[in-house]
């Protein structure tokens, strides 16, 4: 109620707007400064200290008024105070005397409680000890159970405890000693761990490293049993296609036994491995660890794949890939099993590598043998190792291509050692038929290859068509054959029969049918024994179809599916040219024969007086030979190549004794040389058909008969002879029966033809005869001239 | 003082290290010589030498060990630094079968190069590669006893074997050495004319002879 009449007041006052402005500043309590500095900026001081003064005066009213107001009061204040003055004077004597009887009381409990005092700060420090030595026993405890598991290599626990230790108590050990100490020790033992689990795992390598090749060989081992367990199912179902009836009774059932030797070398330890890839991890260099890994066992595979240059490879190939693939089946483990020591990437790259290496070494070794069956024993071993480690999932293309690469170099060996063996065999065969005598014999040497139909057996002593060398070379292609599909089973993806019929062909043509020509070349055989030949390489032509049979069965083709194909070897063809060959060789030889007999045409009295009664020497020597040689070559040789050869043997004659007739050697001739050239001739047609058709020849339907062949001089000695040769001269009768004399051939011997009718003691009975004679061969002579 | 102590030494032996490139023949050197070991190992240019002092029988021996590049292009300048050593350390790899293999190249050239009574110890070193190792303790031994050498596999990493190999063949030099002096001493004494005062003279020309042969060595 007073303040509202003073603000009444103030109101009502009207001093102006300035002074209404300050008072208004004041009661809120605002700062006056920027007023103030504004009033004496603008040169006005004195007009705002007037204001302030007034305020000044009206503020010490209204503080009088209020003190008139409360001046009772006030002293009523003061008074009550000074009651209370006297009050606690009072009060300060009881509280003084209350302290001097307290003091004398509790005297004796001060000292008590002084004591109790000293007995809690003593407890706290022996608290505080107490704890301090908690924690060191506890660090201190830690650290011999850590000491506990290095000494029994209990790494694992040992490195948790470190991490206790480090994590858990190192900055809150009190005792700086003990801390310091603590602190240096850690990482020394860190160390010391990492060392000997190095240490463990380099034993480990040493071991993994001989364990290797234990453990390649064991699993080549198994792939080679397996291949084993293949050939022997495919082996029966040969057997059972090549009796192609259905025997279901003949399935055999074979309990495979496990070998637990190998079983435990295939379950080697990798324990050490991933104990000190843990170890690693713990410590926190698990990369180190891994890098370490990696490095080492890719120095280790290096140091495995230098081939020894002491032991042949051939020795040393086996143990070198038998390391290898123990090498990446741990690898491949370590993969699987060892949680991020080794990455896919890292085994790829070393697998490549390692083949890159092996394919190197192989090339090498490959181009550097010489002896087939080593290259062969040499691949069997690689495809074995190709085998085993694709299985854990490792490429073996490049393998396959090496292989492929070797394939021609492999056969060209083959071909090499074949062209020895067979050549061998024809060197020492003898050229006479076999004689077999026991059926075992038979079977070894006839039936195995077919050359009679297998359902016959014959009566014993068997006389084969063939000399001993044939069923020899025979089992020569066959092992060929079988070699040639050996290289390429287990690496070859793509069908395998043509490129082996391929090798085949080149085989017996390039090999075989080389030998067997230079053989036809040589000259150094009999005439017999040259039948002989021809007589072989007939067989071994149509031996052809069974070797192609065989390389089809030895591929896994079914014997329908080969027999019904239509190409067959180009070799065929081929050693039936070399069949013909061997027939002109036969047929020169026996010219050359008769050639020798032939020379005794120049024994012959061409001037003889008398008609001879029996043939010339040089007739009977031939037909004694040409007797022989027909019974020998009927034996052996095809009626065909029989056909050829005496009919060449016919015509060398009856051209030997024209070339006679033709040559200086003989000068002139009489009448009765040439009827001895009539009996000669006479002989020899019997022959030629008496042969012609016991041989069985008719039957071939030849149009030309052996007799047809000596035709010239037939033709020439019947020109002789005849009581008018002039006739020669005449077209017609020419044609009928001198068509094979040529007019020059017969001016010449005409020429050289006299008679001795002119003699003085001449017949007298013969004269008109040989008169008419003599003057028809004049007029021929004559013509014959004028015609040339 | 450090010539004081250059020239404080009975006897000088030089000695040779040689081997493939990368055996670790620099190794082995700065191993025996200065303890210390390098796994930044660079290849080893011409010729380098270090030294150490070895007490054997009361007697101070110096060791002037020579080490040389493997490495066949430095082949050349190799042969003049055979001259007057008494001991080599032929040196392979364990890891290198390559390195063994050259053992015998190595030998012959110390024949053809090196005095014929130098003792030859054959090092196998770094047998601390134990799964990394291509040749045998028992290939060494084997090919050692047939060449008639020394033999030892080191390890210069951890220090093993290292102070032995040098040890063995210094004491055997010294033998040798030792050997030479004694029979020199004895045909001395056989040959003087007067007793008493020919043997007090004997005695000291022998210890002097003994003194300078060495340090011409």
């Amino acid at each position: 109620m007073t303040a509202q009449p003073k603000k009444r007041s103030v109101i009502e006052s009207g001093d102006g707007g300035l002074g209404l402005g300050l008072a208004l500043f004041i009661s809120n309590g605002e700062d006056l400064g920027p007023i103030i500095r504004h009033g004496f900026d603008s040169g006005k001081p004195e007009a705002l200290m007037q204001n302030l003064r007034s305020i000044v005066k009206k503020k010490e009213v209204e503080i009088e008024e209020l003190c008139r107001l409360h001046y009772e009061d006030f002293i009523l204040a003061v008074d009550e105070l000074r009651g209370v003055l006297v009050d606690a004077d009072e009060l300060k004597g009881m509280l003084t005397g209350e302290n001097i009887h307290l003091q004398k009381v509790s005297s004796a409990t001060l000292l008590n409680l002084d004591e109790l005092f000293e007995l809690y700060s003593i407890k706290k420090n022996i608290g505080e000890a107490i704890t301090t030595l908690k924690i060191c026993v506890k660090v201190i405890s830690l650290c011999m159970a850590c000491n506990g598991y290095i000494a029994e290599a209990k790494f694992h626990p040992a490195l948790k405890t470190l991490d206790t230790i480090e994590k858990g108590y190192l900055k809150n050990i009190p005792l700086k000693l003990l801390k310091k100490v603590v602190a240096k020790h850690i990482p020394l033992i860190k160390m010391h761990i990492e060392k000997k689990v190095c240490s463990e795992f380099n034993d480990w390598l040493v071991h993994i490293r001989r364990m290797a090749k234990q453990i390649g060989q064991v699993s080549i081992s198994q792939a080679s049993m397996a291949r084993q367990k293949d050939e022997e199912m495919r082996a029966r179902k040969r057997e059972a296609e090549a009796h192609s009836d259905a025997r279901s009774d003949e399935h055999v059932y074979t309990l495979d036994v496990e070998n637990t030797d190998e079983e435990s070398t295939l379950n080697f330890d990798l324990t050490p491995v991933y104990r000190a890839h843990h170890m690693h991890i713990c410590l926190g260099i698990g990369e180190k660890f891994r890098d370490y890994y990696y490095k080492n066992r890719l120095m280790q595979l290096n140091l495995d794949m230098q081939i020894s240059t002491s032991q042949p490879f051939l020795e040393s190939h086996q143990p070198l890939l038998a390391q290898v693939a123990g090498f990446f089946i741990v690898e491949q483990r370590v993969l699987r099993s060892a949680d991020g020591l080794l990455s896919e990437s890292q085994v790829e790259s070393t697998w490549e590598t390692a083949i890159a290496k092996i394919t190197s070494i192989l090339e090498d070794q490959f181009a550097r043998m010489s002896i087939a069956s080593h290259l062969l024993l040499v691949k069997d071993y690689v495809t074995l190792l190709g085998t085993t480690v694709s299985k854990y999932g490792y490429q073996i293309a490049q393998l396959i291509q090496v292989i492929a690469k070797y394939k021609d170099k492999y056969h060209q060996l083959l071909l090499i050692e074949s062209r020895k063996q067979i050549d061998d065999i024809l060197a020492n065969d003898s050229y006479e038929q076999m004689i077999i005598k026991k059926e075992y014999e038979y079977n070894m040497n006839v039936t195995a290859f077919h050359f009679e139909p297998d359902d016959v057996v014959p009566e014993f002593p068997y006389v084969a068509p063939f000399s001993s060398g044939v069923p020899d070379i025979c089992r020569i292609v066959r092992s060929f054959i079988g070699d040639s599909v050996s290289y390429f089973s287990y690496s070859a993806r793509t069908n395998i029969y043509e490129i082996v019929k391929g090798y085949l062909d080149r085989l017996l043509i390039e090999v075989l049918n080389d030998s067997l020509l230079n053989m036809v070349y040589a000259r150094s055989l009999a005439m017999s024994q040259m039948m002989q030949l021809a007589g072989n390489i007939s067989v071994l032509e149509q031996s052809c179809d069974m070797f192609l049979l065989y390389s089809a069965q030895l591929c896994g083709i079914p014997k329908r599916i080969a027999q019904r194909s239509h190409s067959g070897l180009t070799a065929k063809a081929v050693l039936k040219a070399s069949q013909n060959a061997a027939y002109n060789s036969l047929i020169n030889l026996a010219n050359f024969k008769i050639d020798e007999f032939m020379v005794l045409l120049d024994d012959v009295n061409w001037i003889v007086e008398e008609a001879p009664d029996n043939p010339n020497e040089y007739m009977n020597e031939v037909l004694i030979y040409l007797e022989t040689l027909v019974s020998t070559a009927q034996e052996i040789l095809p009626l065909e190549a029989l056909y050829k050869m005496v009919s060449g043997a016919m015509s060398h004659i009856s051209d030997s004794i024209m070339t006679t007739l033709l040559n200086e050697g003989v000068k002139r001739f009489t009448v009765n040389a040439v009827m001895g050239l009539d009996i000669d001739l006479k002989l020899l047609e019997a022959f030629a058909e008496e042969k012609f058709y016991r041989t069985g020849l008719v039957d071939l339907g030849k149009e030309t008969t052996f007799a047809d062949c000596l035709v010239e001089i037939r033709q020439l000695v019947n020109l002789l002879l005849s009581s008018q040769p002039e006739n020669f001269m005449n077209p017609v009768i020419r044609g009928r029966n001198y068509g094979s004399l040529d007019y020059k051939k017969v001016a010449i011997v005409c020429d050289k033809y006299k008679d001795f009718a002119d003699g003085l003691f001449g017949s007298l009975s013969n004269r008109n005869k040989q008169d008419a004679r003599k003057r028809s061969m004049d007029v021929l002579k004559r013509r014959l001239k004028d015609f040339s | 003082m450090g010539g004081r102590v250059d020239h404080e030494y009975s006897y000088l032996f030089k000695m040779v290290l040689i081997g493939d490139s990368g055996v670790g023949k620099s190794n082995i050197l700065s191993r025996f010589t200065r303890n210390h070991f390098s796994l930044d190992s660079k290849s080893t240019i011409g010729v380098e030498f270090a030294t150490k002092s070895l007490q054997m029988e009361g007697k101070t021996i110096k060791a002037q060990i020579w080490d040389t590049a493997g490495q066949e292009r430095y082949r050349a300048i190799t042969s003049a630094y055979y001259r007057g050593a008494v001991g080599a350390l032929l040196v392979y790899d364990i890891t290198k079968r390559q390195s063994f293999d050259n053992v015998h190249r190595w030998l012959r050239e110390l024949r053809d190069h090196a005095d014929s009574s130098i003792v030859i110890m054959m090092v196998g070193n770094k047998s601390d590669l134990i799964h990394l190792r291509a040749v045998s303790e028992d290939e060494g031994k084997a090919l050692a006893e047939k060449e008639g050498l020394f033999f030892l596999e080191t390890s210069a990493m951890e220090a093993v074997n290292v102070e032995e190999a040098f040890q063995t063949i210094i004491t055997e030099v010294y033998g040798i050495v030792n050997r030479k002096a004694l029979a020199a001493k004895e045909a001395a004494a056989a040959s003087a004319p007067l007793p008493s005062q020919g043997k007090t003279i004997s005695i000291d020309s022998a210890a002097g002879n003994t003194k300078r042969a060495c340090c011409s060595a």
